[in-house]
């Protein structure tokens, strides 16, 4: 559930970037609902606020002109992971990405993604902690298409709110209990994928066996500082 | 000249962000320096701070996965529009802005327009064409020059030079980036210079676009 501190300097934040008319980061905001033989066992809705160091030196890069080309990752490095071993991109593949982390239908390796592990977020992570496979079989949860919603502008509160969803089946015979989400966007002219945003969620959520599992990513981009 | 006020309130803005473990918007500083017969005669920083509606949607389209809606431009649309005032919806890479050649449909650009900035501007308010004709700049090739990591804080520079060679003085009044996607050349920053810089008849304009994001909130 969202934080009402938390959620008051946001809003303190957005105010100052109205008077200093700038563009403060998409928020997220991450929907969970488990449902089973109809029914809704869980409803939540989390803030999620875990960009990556590859989301930041994206977002640096693609403004700046600064490219990807450091051999090394980290701070005082300008370069990307990628997601699945862990070896460095290169200047071709960030540079297509146009964000595009809310679809996909590639199974584990795109889009909205969850795992079970509960490692603190670090910025410098490129995976999730314990990623769930998609599948049938023991502790696999079986994933849909990731696919964007919506998108919509809001004129009176100046908003455009991006909307993506993934369905995760359970059909493992057994509970499992999701502790973390992630984004994966993939370049425009092949399969280098990158996690820009991993959550750890709070609380977590069991997802009985037969049960089905539905994460909802909305972005919200407040465009009030110049509409 | 930067504005102590103003850059105090970035600073605080830049502490929001650290606090909230968020990326800040990038930051623009634009160094202006004219040289004459060896000799610099005007030296100036100042900040830029009119990112125009196609870096905005650019933004939001690269951060969230968004479509473009290209119908139209202006608020409600996630679109661009071109240098020729046509709506557009290839919004690439602002690093193209880094490899212009001498064309001034590439990267940094001057004018002499001090119309007032509005974030739905396009194009420059009175580009100064490339030659040696009157009133006109010879732009030499804008490019990408480097990048900086200190204090936690990572700054890109580019740098294009402009001669003039036109037979008289001219005013640049007004500063921008273009940026493009194969021949679609679009504004994603104009500053109207405060105070402008007189680029005498002779002399050479070299202007410098520093883009700089904080990381100190992750680093």
């Amino acid at each position: 559930m969202l934080n009402p501190q938390e959620e008051a300097k946001r809003e303190q934040l957005k105010s100052k970037c109205r008077e200093m008319k700038v563009v403060p980061p998409p928020d997220i905001f991450i929907g969970l609902q488990v449902h089973k033989d109809n029914k809704l066992l869980f409803d939540d809705v989390q803030r999620g606020h875990s960009w990556t160091r590859i989301y930041w030196n994206y977002i640096f890069g693609m403004t700046s002109g600064c490219t990807f080309v450091d051999s090394s990752f980290g701070a005082g490095y300008i370069s990307a992971k990628r997601f699945n071993d862990g070896s460095m991109s290169y200047q071709g593949n960030i540079i297509f990405t146009h964000g595009n982390m809310l679809t996909g239908g590639e199974g584990t390796q795109l889009g909205i993604i969850v795992g079970i592990g509960s490692t603190a977020f670090n910025v410098d992570q490129y995976q999730l902690d314990t990623v769930i496979v998609s599948g049938s079989s023991a502790g696999n949860l079986y994933y849909n298409a990731s696919s964007v919603k919506s998108t919509t502008y809001d004129a009176v509160g100046k908003t455009w709110t991006i909307v993506g969803s993934r369905i995760f089946n359970n059909n493992s015979g057994g509970s499992i209990v999701v502790a973390e989400t992630g984004l994966i966007p993939r370049d425009n002219n092949g399969g280098v994928t990158w996690l820009f945003e991993r959550s750890l969620l709070s609380p977590a959520v069991t997802v009985p066996d037969g049960a089905q599992l539905t994460i909802t990513y909305t972005l919200v981009d407040d465009f009030s500082a110049i509409d | 000249m930067l504005d102590p006020r103003e850059e105090a309130k970035f600073d605080e803005l830049k502490g929001m962000f650290r606090d909230l473990k968020l990326p800040p918007p990038p930051e623009i500083f634009i160094g202006l320096q004219v040289h004459k017969d060896g000799e610099l005669i005007f030296d100036d920083k100042q900040r830029g701070h009119s990112w125009t509606r196609n870096f905005y949607n650019y933004k939001c389209l690269i951060g969230t996965n968004a479509g473009y809606t290209n119908v139209n431009f202006g608020t409600g649309y996630l679109s661009g529009k071109n240098n020729e005032g046509s709506v557009i919806s290839y919004l690439r890479n602002i690093e193209a802005l880094t490899t212009g050649s001498v064309a001034t449909t590439y990267g940094i650009v001057v004018g002499t327009s001090d119309t007032a900035f509005n974030v739905e501007q396009y194009a420059l308010g009175a580009l100064i064409a490339h030659g040696t004709g009157a009133g006109q700049l010879t732009y030499q090739a804008s490019g990408f020059n480097s990048k900086a990591y200190a204090l936690k804080v990572w700054t890109a520079t580019s740098k294009r030079i402009f001669n003039n060679n036109s037979g008289g003085d001219i005013t640049v009044k007004e500063i921008g980036l273009y940026s493009a996607y194969y021949s679609l050349a679009y504004l994603t920053e104009r500053s109207v210079l405060s105070p402008t810089v007189l680029v005498p008849d002779g002399a050479q304009l070299t202007a410098t676009y520093e883009i700089s994001m904080d990381f100190s909130s992750i680093d």
